[in-house]
């Protein structure tokens, strides 16, 4: 770690509070990094970090994750099968919705790269785990004879295209319940891939006349958006029409912003780009209810109809 | 060009380095996730999640901060720790921040990074036993305070000063600046 990974420069400042503060200050951050906090230290935390709480402690962080992985040393073990299967199912779908690319192309590329990467498991015995004495980027092949590779490259190519084609096929079966995208900018949203693209799949609301399929994509960088649905209800807008509320993490989640009404053909299906009203900081959640035509100022939330997102925070 | 750290790879979007970087991490969110989870179904919900935000913030890692295990580390303790606190305090929680590990680096010193382990290493054999006992049920295996005093016998404020004083040692070795606090170090 450098020494740029100072907990923060605010911590250090005099002027900002006494010594007790200081104190209680560090306390807090070494427990969020050991235990994380309850509600009322999480409070006092903020009050003792004037607001820059977000950017306090990090170096703390890093240090016991760095003493975790020291700790762990050798206990490190290789996830099971399905749990390895599952993460390159989430693998596939991340590359393609966040960066852009075909099915085929990351298909390809993983069963390219299986082979090379399971013969890893065999010499798992020897090969260095993420331990504090292990170089943290060094090929684990280094470590493997070549008679090992040979003896058992062919079981494990096997199992290596096994994993990906029922990764595939977990893919998808989830991607055919997704609208087909109209593209253009869907694919150019997430192309861009910016790091912090919130990306969700749309889950059934209370109050929706069938299951609804899709997702949401925004980015907080462009304020640019854009929504996929199957199986919403048509509406004649003369009757209602659909709305969308953005909850931000940085406001008061009694006051979602209104991101604007959309309507649903015939189709069940819709193709629906974002048009939030003000800027929106930390998409966390999304929520469609359907209201009276033109939309609302402040809905009661009577009719949801869809949501995405993080809804513990709800 | 091409980044060689495979976090970067992973943020550039090249799908040929994901088999690599699950091979080479998938272990060690796994490991640290079983021992934090109630469940073996809840360590397979934790580690998914703790994986698509790696993914999502792998852009964000800087290899003058911190190693790349480090990083990783770090954000499955925040996403192990939410999810704890979540069950305990369900149904209101709030997600850890995002990680900002990219402080600016006025001058990147890469020998101090291919360093850490050692000094990790290092600083640990000055740590007393049951120092390192209360930091491993805390960081490795997700036990809270409470739980520690209960199963070490230790009370509830000894554990508490044992494992804050042992992460702040570890925190000087690594050189993370902190204000000079009137708890200092208890000698051994």
């Amino acid at each position: 770690m450098s020494r740029s990974s100072r907990d923060n420069g605010s911590l250090s400042d005099p002027e900002r509070g006494d010594a007790g503060d200081f104190d209680r200050l560090d306390e807090l951050v070494l427990d969020r990094a050991l235990w994380g906090l309850d509600d009322d230290e999480q409070a006092e935390l903020e009050r003792l970090g004037r607001g820059s709480v977000a950017s306090i402690g990090h170096g703390t962080e890093l240090a016991a994750a760095s003493l975790s992985v020291a700790l762990l040393g050798d206990a490190v073990e290789p996830p099971p099968l399905e749990v390895r299967r599952r993460l390159e199912a989430c693998a596939v779908r991340h590359l393609m919705t966040e960066h852009g690319l075909t099915f085929h192309t990351v298909a390809n590329a993983l069963e390219r790269s299986a082979p090379a990467a399971r013969r890893h498991d065999v010499g798992a015995a020897e090969a260095p785990r993420p331990s504090a004495a292990a170089a943290p980027h060094a090929p684990q092949s280094e470590r493997m004879s070549g008679a090992i590779i040979r003896g058992r490259f062919g079981l494990s190519h096997l199992v290596a295209a096994a994993a990906v084609v029922l990764a595939a096929v977990l893919l998808w079966r989830d991607l055919a319940s997704q609208p087909t995208a109209p593209d253009a900018e869907y694919r150019e949203l997430t192309r861009a891939a910016a790091v912090d693209l919130v990306h969700y799949t749309w889950q059934r609301g209370p109050q929706a006349d069938a299951e609804v399929a899709g997702d949401v994509v925004f980015d907080p960088h462009t304020q640019r958006g854009v929504m996929r649905f199957r199986g919403l209800q048509p509406n004649d807008p003369r009757q209602f029409q659909y709305q969308l509320w953005i909850f931000d993490g940085q406001r008061r989640k009694e006051h979602p912003i209104d991101g604007g009404t959309f309507d649903v053909s015939a189709s069940g299906e819709a193709y629906v780009p974002i048009d939030a009203r003000v800027p929106v900081g930390e998409a966390f959640a999304f929520v469609v209810t359907r209201e009276r035509p033109g939309g609302v100022v402040v809905s009661d939330r009577s009719a949801i109809v869809s949501l995405a997102g993080q809804l513990e925070r709800l | 060009m091409t980044s060689t750290c495979i976090l970067h790879q992973i943020a550039e979007g090249r799908a040929s380095a994901m088999n690599a970087f699950l091979e080479r991490y998938s272990g060690l969110v796994w490991s640290l996730a079983r021992r934090h989870s109630p469940t073996p179904q809840d360590a397979e919900d934790a580690v998914q999640e703790i994986f698509m935000e790696v993914w999502r913030s792998a852009g964000r890692y800087d290899p003058n901060v911190a190693a790349e295990q480090t990083f990783i580390a770090m954000i499955a303790r925040r996403r192990l720790i939410d999810r704890a606190r979540r069950v305990q305090r369900a149904p209101r929680s709030e997600a850890l921040p995002e990680p900002e590990v990219v402080v600016a680096a006025a001058e990147p010193d890469r020998v101090e990074i291919r360093d850490e382990a050692a000094r990790i290493s290092k600083v640990m054999k000055t740590l007393r036993p049951e120092q390192q006992k209360v930091l491993e049920l805390s960081l490795v295996h997700g036990r809270s305070h409470s739980q520690i005093s209960e199963q070490t016998g230790m009370p509830l404020g000894t554990v508490k000063s044992l494992a804050r004083r042992g992460l702040m040692k570890v925190r000087r070795a690594l050189g993370v600046e902190q204000p000079e606090t009137s708890s200092g170090e208890v000698t051994s």
